[in-house]
């Protein structure tokens, strides 16, 4: 049978025995890290119980507007406008735009902050015993005017994360989370534990932090082992021998499709499999729900594996192996640093989906309907994708596809 | 040497070219999306790092990638140049541009630093070899894997895959961490460089080894 | 320097697999035909000769240098392996240059060569085509005009005629031909017309031996008296394969003309014909206990 055929030519090939190497290390440096003992349930009285993100005007102004005036100040804004790390310096022409800005929002005139030159950054300085101390640093006094409202507000730190260049604290997606989290009561804390207790029943949680970690990697790696069958085919001089078979091309693609995506899962399963084995070790007398690290990676890592198997096909079979991979390089790249969250970021057309917490049951419920939307999407554009992929196929096939997109240079052509 | 020169000449045309190219993409990507105007040391190897980096995988990899079909192999093997020297003649052409490429950066960075502090910094050389060294073991990986295993595919996997890892076990690769500069530490680059250069001889030995046992590339 | 190459003893295994089994051979100036199906060793010993291989036992030296020294050996052998293929992107003149810059050559004698080449193998209008547009017959004759370039003393052509037109083998044989009248030329092959046409030196090889050294008139000798032809009616064709080593057959109607080799006429109804040497080959691998039941 084809399908048997095809898995046994993956199976037995060096691309998969990396694939499989690098998923067992990655299960066993991140997920089996993580899960060496029970999370433990809060204390009354401990000091501490973590913070909270929480929409609070009264906190969020005035820290946020101390912010401001302090990066102002010191010339450098930090943004995170693709993921990584920027260090933003104004042009005189912006400087002056956001300076307009500062007053409306803290009352210290122009003149002030022109020549305000001892600032200091608040933060946590070695003190001369060598042990850290908070210092609250200098900046001039910031009044907020009483008639600015809280939308103003976040109107006017829209306007300076635009002169940022987007990406910065001040943004609608980081504002909150920089500059109002509230400490956790224990009521909070214990509230939270308890979802993932009751609600999750432990192994739930465990299944979103699996697929979390597994995400990360099958969102790319995939796209190697499609490169490698096709880009075998062509270099091995087998294409005239295939297109000269009775198959049509639709069946041989997806044959060819469906066995990359199922060899491919079997290791995801094996892991899924040790995964509920290591929670039932830390958790040796809850009733654990068996399947749910297995069911949550089959809708939340398959799409991930057939969108990255389909895309690798497609553009091997219009352009070649190597744009291939660069092209879901560049993908997996964008997706996983467009957002800087590691939870509650998933959105409609998400690649590489998050949720790198224990916790965060709410959240993840919150956005069940764009997650459903999100994974449905992607299988389905995956298999519009190797339809596709059929399709020009059986064009070359009929000699009619004669255009690339990229002229591949370092294909071996043997007609 | 005049020979040299030109098989070096004819390689760049017809097969380091599409490589060539795709460094330089992200060569230009790579200021679009981080700012080459930071002053912090540490900031600064983030770009370089971090995502300049690539440009070893890019160049490195492709090495043997002409002549992954065998007949092609055994024909310039067949001729007096030894096939070894052309693909280190590949490989040094490859290095070169990476030391370019990460040389331009620097002087990009020293200049920023002079002209916004009025001073000199030695920054911009540590930065140049920090960021070369994460590039060329980069590509050294891939560049291993496609010898030894005759398989670019796996080369590339290889690299990229470690690439990835890196964001995530900063504190497992020790010595091996890319990204070092960007926490402030400088060791493992040179450590780095060491690697690469166990690296590329080994491929090279057992690109040998598997040529004179008739098997592989 | 003597113009000879002399193989003595010669063992290569693949892994476990014994490639070639202690072969021992001397070449002269001229044209050898090795012989031998698919899989029989030519190849590999090919590869030997051209220093692609390494040898495990026995030595090789070709016009008195030791096969070990690759780097002389390379500069005085032209290789056109089994499946020529050049880098697809590369123009007919570019590859020839570049293959020839591998051999060490300089610029002007490229250049010299190139041109003579390009008219020799009537590729002068192709100069500037890139190979992946070259048809099957025309990157055969760029094969060997690479192999030819740097002059060499030697020249080992692997299967060289596989899929041309009858046409463009003509024309590649008397090429071949022409070239061995100045120097060695080691051609293989599993075509036997190939051989008749060009040969008079050859060698058979099966399972990794040379099994036969010769000339082609004294294997035609050795085989005379032993082909006979049959006629028949078609229903005991099956009875005549079971019997007989069946080398060709024709076809009429209800009868059948069988062409069969045995050592002693089978009967008065057989009648004794002049062997050629494809019936000759077969005989070869037969009276050397090689099975050729799958004959014809």
């Amino acid at each position: 049978m084809l399908f048997l055929k095809e898995c046994k030519k993956i199976i037995f090939s060096l691309v998969f025995v990396i694939y499989c190497v690098v998923l067992f290390g990655f299960y066993f440096t991140q997920f089996a890290n993580d899960c060496k003992k029970p999370l433990e349930k809060p204390i009354e009285g401990q000091t501490d119980y973590g913070t909270i993100e929480k929409e609070v005007p009264e906190i969020m102004m005035p820290a946020a507007i101390e912010g401001l005036v302090g990066e102002y100040l010191s010339g450098e804004f930090s943004a995170y406008p693709y993921g990584f790390y920027k260090c933003v310096k104004l042009k005189e022409k912006d400087r002056k735009k956001l300076a307009e800005i500062i007053t409306e929002l803290s009352g210290i005139t122009k003149e002030t902050l022109e020549k305000f030159d001892d600032y200091e950054p608040s933060g946590y300085v070695m003190g001369e015993d060598g042990g850290l101390a908070y210092t609250d640093g200098n900046i001039p006094e910031i009044n907020i005017p009483p008639t600015l409202t809280y939308d103003d507000f976040r109107e006017l730190m829209r306007k300076a994360d635009k002169i940022i260049g987007g990406g910065s604290k001040y943004s609608d997606e980081n504002i909150i989370g920089n500059f109002s989290r509230i400490p956790k009561t224990y009521e909070d804390a214990l509230e939270e534990w308890e979802r993932f207790y009751n609600d999750d029943k432990i192994t739930g949680a465990y299944a979103r932090l699996f697929c979390d970690y597994l995400g990360i990697i099958v969102s790319t790696l995939p796209v190697f082992l499609a490169v490698f069958l096709s880009e075998r085919d062509k270099s091995s001089g087998m294409r005239q021998l295939v297109y000269s078979r009775k198959i049509t091309s639709a069946r041989l693609i997806f044959t060819r499709y469906f066995s990359l995506v199922f060899t491919m899962i079997i290791p995801v399963f094996i892991t899924a499999l040790l995964a509920f084995a290591n929670v039932k070790k830390i958790y040796p007398d809850n009733e654990l729900d068996k399947f749910a690290i297995l069911k949550t990676a089959v809708y939340w890592l398959i799409p991930n594996i057939m969108a990255s198997t389909a895309a690798g096909m497609l553009v091997t079979e219009i352009s070649s192996g190597l744009i291939a991979i660069f092209v879901q390089g560049a993908w997996w790249f964008a997706s996983i640093f467009a957002s800087s969250e590691l939870t509650g970021s998933i959105r409609n057309f998400t690649f590489v989906m998050r949720h790198n917490s224990l916790l965060g049951y709410d959240i993840f419920q919150n956005e069940w309907h764009t997650i459903v939307f999100n994974r449905l999407f992607f299988t389905v554009i995956s298999l519009l994708a190797v339809l596709l992929t059929a399709v020009i196929f059986e064009m070359k096939r009929r000699g009619v596809f004669n255009v690339k997109l990229f002229k591949d240079r370092s294909r071996k052509s043997k007609a | 040497m005049s020979n040299y020169l030109r098989i070096a000449a004819v390689n760049l045309k017809h097969n380091t070219f599409p490589h060539l190219m795709l460094a330089l993409v992200i060569t230009l990507i790579t200021p679009a999306a981080f700012g080459i105007s930071s002053l912090d040391p540490r900031e600064s190897a983030q770009p370089l790092e971090m995502f300049l980096s690539l440009t070893g995988t890019a160049l490195l990899t492709p090495v043997f990638m002409p002549e992954q079909n065998e007949n092609i192999r055994s024909l310039v093997r067949s001729k007096r140049t030894d096939y070894l020297s052309v693909c280190l003649i590949r490989t040094a052409y490859s290095v070169a541009f990476l030391a370019v490429i990460f040389g331009v950066f620097a002087v990009i960075f020293g200049v920023f630093t002079v002209i916004m502090h009025s001073c000199e910094s030695d920054v911009t050389v540590r930065h140049f070899i920090g960021g070369f060294a994460s590039a060329v073991f980069l590509g050294s990986l891939g560049f291993f894997f496609s010898g030894a295993a005759g398989s670019c595919t796996a080369g590339y996997m290889v690299s990229i895959m470690y690439y990835i890892c890196n964001f995530m076990l900063k504190d497992d690769l020790k010595s091996l961490y890319l990204f070092s500069m960007s926490s402030g530490s400088f060791e493992e680059k040179y450590f780095l460089l060491l690697c690469s250069a166990v690296l590329l001889a080994l491929t090279f030995a057992s690109v040998g080894f598997l040529q004179k046992r008739g098997i592989g590339i | 320097m003597e113009n000879r190459i002399e193989i003595s003893h010669v063992d290569k295994f693949y892994g476990r697999k014994r490639a070639l089994k202690d072969v021992t051979l001397t070449i002269e100036q001229g044209m050898l035909g090795l012989l031998g199906r698919n899989g029989a060793g030519k190849t590999t010993l090919m590869k030997c000769l051209a220093a692609l291989h390494t040898i495990q036992g026995g030595s090789i030296s070709v016009c008195g240098i030791p096969i070990e020294n690759a780097r002389e050996i390379r500069s005085i052998i032209g290789y056109l392996p089994q499946d020529f293929s050049m880098y697809p992107t590369m123009s007919v003149w570019e590859s020839l240059d570049y293959l020839g810059l591998l051999s060490g050559m300089d610029k002007t004698l490229r250049r010299e060569r190139i041109e003579m080449l390009l008219k020799r193998v009537n590729l002068e209008e192709q100069r500037h085509k890139r190979v992946k547009a070259l048809s099957g017959g025309m990157k055969r004759r760029l094969g060997i005009a690479q192999a030819l370039l740097h002059d060499p003393k030697t020249l080992i052509v692997d299967e060289p005629t596989a899929g041309l037109d009858p046409e463009e083998r003509i024309r590649f044989r008397n090429l071949l031909c022409e070239v061995a009248e100045e120097r060695i030329v080691i051609l293989s092959t599993h075509i036997v017309g190939d051989i008749e046409a060009t040969c008079e030196d050859i060698a058979v090889m099966n399972g990794g031996e040379i099994l036969w050294r010769g000339t082609v008139s004294r294997l035609l000798e050795n085989t005379n008296g032993k082909v006979f032809t049959i006629n028949a009616e078609k229903k005991y064709l099956a009875e005549i394969k079971k019997r007989f080593i069946v080398t060709g057959m024709l076809v009429q109607n209800e009868y059948v003309t069988v062409r069969i080799i045995c050592e002693d006429k089978p009967g008065i109804k057989a009648n004794a014909t002049p062997p050629n040497l494809e019936d000759a080959y077969i005989y070869c691998l037969y009276s050397n206990g090689c099975d050729v039941s799958g004959g014809v």
